[in-house]
C-alpha cells in the first residue's frame, strides 16, 4: 500500500513538473520541440500504464 | 524475458521519455532570445508575432521601441545592433546603432530608440492618410522587422 501511494506521488510530482514547463517556457520551444514533446508525452504515459498493467498481474 | 524485467523496462521507457521532454524544454530555454516592446500612447505592447504590424500612429506621435536581449548561455554574447525605418525596400532613417554589445552570461541587456513622426516628416516622408513604413532591427545575422501604419 505504502509502495502505491509513493508512486502516486511521483506521477503527481512528475504531471505538475511538465504542467510548469508547458506553462512557463512552451513559448521558447520550436514548432518541432513541440511536436517531440506531445509525441514523448504520449509515449511516458502508454509506459506508465503498461508498467502498472503488468504490476497488477 | 521475466515479467519483472519486462515490467522494469516499460518504468525506464516512461524516465526516459520524461527525461526527453525535459532536455527539449531546456535546449529551447537555452540561447539567444530578443523581445521587443513598443510604447505608443502610454501604453506598452510586447511585440509576438512575426509580421506584427503597429497601428495606426497619428502624425504627431512618437513610438518608444525597447529591444531587450538575454543570453541564456554560458558564453558571454557579443553583437551588433542597428534599427532603422524602410519603405519600399530603401532605408528611410536611422534610428539607433551601436557597435558593440557586450552580454554576460545569463544577463539581459536593452536597448532603446524614439521612432518621430516630425523626424520621418523632416526627410521628406510624409506620415498619415494610412502610409506604411517598416522597422528593421538587426543583429548578427537576425532581422525583426515591424510594420508601422500612420493614419
Amino acid at each position: 500500500m505504502r509502495n502505491y501511494i509513493l508512486y502516486g506521488f511521483g506521477i503527481a510530482l512528475c504531471i505538475s513538473g511538465i504542467v510548469y514547463l508547458a506553462a512557463e517556457y512552451v513559448e521558447y520551444l520550436s514548432d518541432w520541440g513541440k511536436l517531440g514533446c506531445l509525441i514523448l508525452l504520449i509515449g511516458l504515459f502508454s509506459f506508465l500504464g503498461r508498467h502498472f498493467q503488468e504490476l497488477g498481474r | 524475458m521475466t515479467i519483472k524485467s519486462k515490467r522494469n523496462l516499460y518504468l525506464y521507457l516512461a524516465i526516459a521519455c520524461f527525461i526527453g521532454i525535459i532536455v527539449i524544454f531546456v535546449d529551447g530555454y537555452l540561447g539567444i532570445h530578443d523581445t521587443i516592446y513598443f510604447t505608443l500612447r502610454e501604453r506598452e505592447r510586447t511585440v509576438g508575432e512575426v509580421d506584427y504590424s503597429i497601428k495606426y500612429v497619428g502624425g504627431d506621435e512618437k513610438v518608444v521601441f525597447r529591444y531587450e536581449l538575454d543570453n541564456r548561455r554560458l558564453l558571454s554574447y557579443s553583437t551588433s545592433i542597428q534599427a532603422s525605418v524602410w519603405k519600399e525596400n530603401e532605408k528611410v532613417l536611422d534610428l539607433f546603432s551601436q557597435d558593440k554589445l557586450i552580454i554576460k552570461p545569463f544577463d539581459k541587456a536593452m536597448v532603446e530608440w524614439t521612432l518621430d513622426s516630425e523626424e520621418l516628416q523632416a526627410q521628406g516622408f510624409y506620415a498619415g492618410n494610412y502610409t506604411e513604413y517598416t522597422v528593421k532591427i538587426e543583429r548578427n545575422g537576425v532581422e525583426r522587422r515591424i510594420g508601422v501604419t500612420y493614419r
